[in-house]
């Protein structure tokens, strides 16, 4: 193979204003980071809510929350993002569909769908980690919280989730990690994140290993740092014995 | 104070407790004691409020709090639980284990019961230890003082011997009865073993097939059981065939015994005898002869297995230096305190 790496190639300007090709790969890094940091506040959220629905004692939160997840999980991302990016802002009421696709910038549209797609996405996942948490503890939890007056939101949120959260944060790991690569799909919709600006990059410039080398670097750093900083926070928040005690 | 009437408990088309009726007086401990999957637990769990009753009454002092048409749900029943794993929460301190349900309690108030409870359990300074640093036994007295802190009107405690050793079970069924006794709290325990129901309880019920077979003092039950199986369930022993020859005297092939005989035993009947291994004493001297067919050495005695001249087995407690040969004649008699006998 005949390739002349030039490894330079970053530091050369774009010819759009005074940026250089590697302003192109920040400002790519902070859509990524944003979108992903939106997304998983959604997912966090939305999921945690969704897996108690799961666990409560009556039958229809359980079945809401059951439905949206085989929803959420049975159809591919991409074509959900399609969904919220082209079909949804059809159907909302005129006003609001002149404001999304006129008034709104490009950018700004796209990152709204695209959060919401990966966030409502991301959240039948994290239902199921936090059901299966709450449901690893032994039935004597709940049933000495409720024995000592507790109500059951107050039986959640000070017996069940404590525990049920530190049980599942290494899968949530994986999930936190997932929803900075599945972010990558913004770029087929015109958002200019870090995938988009590879492409870019490796179009205007023709040097297309330098710049995926590159792009793989960064996403594999960041989500190197991620998880990390999720074994900090593991082994900060751990109880000894707690996985142990689980299934008894 | 704590009040089971007639009460039937299901799950689904299964009835596992029907018409079973119990009463517990203030500062009274009672037990439910049964084989596994007898009904005990589903009656603690419905005293607690986490199984329906589908027909009867639970009267906790004085108030109905679970019928078939409406209950009470468990957190307003005041009724304190210690479970068989203890249920300790793992992510909290013992401290705040055993302070856990008296959040409505000022600050300065909650220190000093925690304080008061860890005295009581004997873990005076050891708050601020974790569940998982303690031993089994450590564990269930948290466990213990845990249900007691918001002074409850009821203990319930499921099985809570059964994840222990041997010895500690023994001390610490001691131990929880006294600190019971001292907090003179009314209490249901359930198990399947009956020396952890007579060294805890004032009142033992012995359940078979989601009933309750007899309800009394643990003391009755091994000398006046009320049918064959609470005879059979508590205690050792053996029946051996006889005939009632008047209302104060049976007759067995170890001679007749004069006391008095159960009444639902007729005149003239064939029975069958209850024999306990404390009942047949060792006596070189008597004419009655038997052979040893087995024997469990268990310390301070013996348990010698003796076959009688007509083939029936009996059993003996023997002292230990009393040793003799797995088919050695040895001389017994029958002391009887208690008859218990059986029409046919």
């Amino acid at each position: 193979m005949n390739y002349n790496w030039d490894w330079r190639v970053f530091f050369k300007p774009t010819g759009i204003g005074n940026e250089i090709y590697l302003d192109w790969f920040v400002t790519g890094l902070g859509w990524t980071i944003a979108l992903a940091l939106s997304a998983w506040v959604i997912a966090l959220l939305l999921g945690s809510l969704l897996g108690v629905m799961r666990t409560l004692p009556g039958r229809y939160a359980a079945r809401i929350a059951g439905a949206y997840v085989e929803l959420f999980r049975n159809v591919p991302l991409l074509v959900q993002l399609f969904v919220w990016y082209f079909i949804v802002p059809d159907w909302l009421p005129e006003p609001l569909e002149d404001w999304f696709k006129q008034d709104l910038h490009p950018a700004i549209s796209a990152f709204i769908s695209v959060t919401i797609c990966l966030g409502l996405f991301t959240a039948a996942r994290v239902c199921e980690q936090v059901r299966t948490g709450i449901q690893a503890l032994p039935r004597g939890q709940a049933m000495a919280a409720y024995a000592l007056g507790l109500s059951l939101p107050q039986v959640y949120r000070q017996v069940l989730l404590p525990q049920a959260f530190r049980i599942i944060i290494p899968p949530l790991t994986s999930e936190f990690l997932n929803v900075f690569k599945n972010s990558s799909v913004a770029s087929l919709i015109g958002l200019m994140e870090l995938l988009a600006q590879t492409k870019q990059t490796a179009e205007f410039t023709a040097n297309l290993f330098e710049a995926f080398t590159l792009a793989t670097l960064i996403y594999f750093t960041l989500n190197m740092g991620l998880m990390l900083f999720m074994r900090w926070v593991e082994k900060r928040v751990r109880v000894p014995g707690l996985i142990a005690l689980g299934g008894k | 104070m704590l009040n089971v009437q007639d009460i039937t408990l299901r799950y689904g088309a299964k009835t596992i407790v029907e018409a079973l009726s119990f009463h517990l007086a203030e500062g009274e401990i009672g037990c439910l004691l049964g084989a596994s999957g007898c009904g005990k637990t589903t009656v603690l769990r419905a005293i607690a409020g986490f199984e329906p009753v589908a027909h009867g009454r639970i009267v906790l002092a004085g108030v109905t709090v679970a019928e078939s048409v409406a209950s009470v749900p468990p957190e307003a029943r005041q009724i304190g639980m210690v479970f068989q794993d203890y249920a300790l929460f793992p992510h909290l301190s013992i401290a705040g284990n055993i302070g856990f349900g008296l959040s409505r309690m000022p600050r300065a108030e909650r220190d000093a019961r925690v304080a008061e409870l860890l005295v009581l359990v004997g873990l005076d300074g050891q708050g601020g230890r974790y569940p998982h640093e303690l031993s089994g036994g450590q564990q269930q007295r948290v466990a213990l003082a845990r249900a007691l802190a918001p002074r409850p009107r009821l203990l319930l405690l499921d099985e809570p011997f059964s994840n222990l050793d041997v010895e500690l079970r023994e001390r610490l069924a001691q131990d929880v009865r006294a600190i019971l006794k001292a907090a003179g709290t009314t209490a249901v325990l359930v198990t399947h073993d009956q020396h952890e129901a007579f060294a805890v309880a004032d009142m033992v019920g012995v359940m078979a097939g989601g009933q309750i077979r007899q309800w009394a003092s643990p003391y009755q039950l091994y000398h006046e059981p009320a049918d064959r199986f609470v005879a059979d369930f508590i205690g050792e022993g053996v029946f051996l065939p006889g005939r009632v020859t008047g209302s104060q005297c049976v007759e067995i092939e170890l001679g007749q015994i004069c006391r008095i005989v159960p009444i639902h035993c007729c005149p003239d009947c064939e029975v069958d005898v209850l024999i306990r291994p404390d009942d047949i004493q060792h006596d070189d001297a008597s004419p009655i002869q038997a052979r040893v067919v087995a024997k469990a050495f268990r310390g301070a005695e013996f348990l010698y297995t003796l076959e009688l001249a007509s083939g029936n087995r009996v059993l003996s407690l023997v002292p230990s230096h009393h040793n003799h040969a797995i088919g050695e004649m040895i001389g017994i008699q029958a002391e009887i305190d208690h008859v218990i006998a059986f029409a046919r």
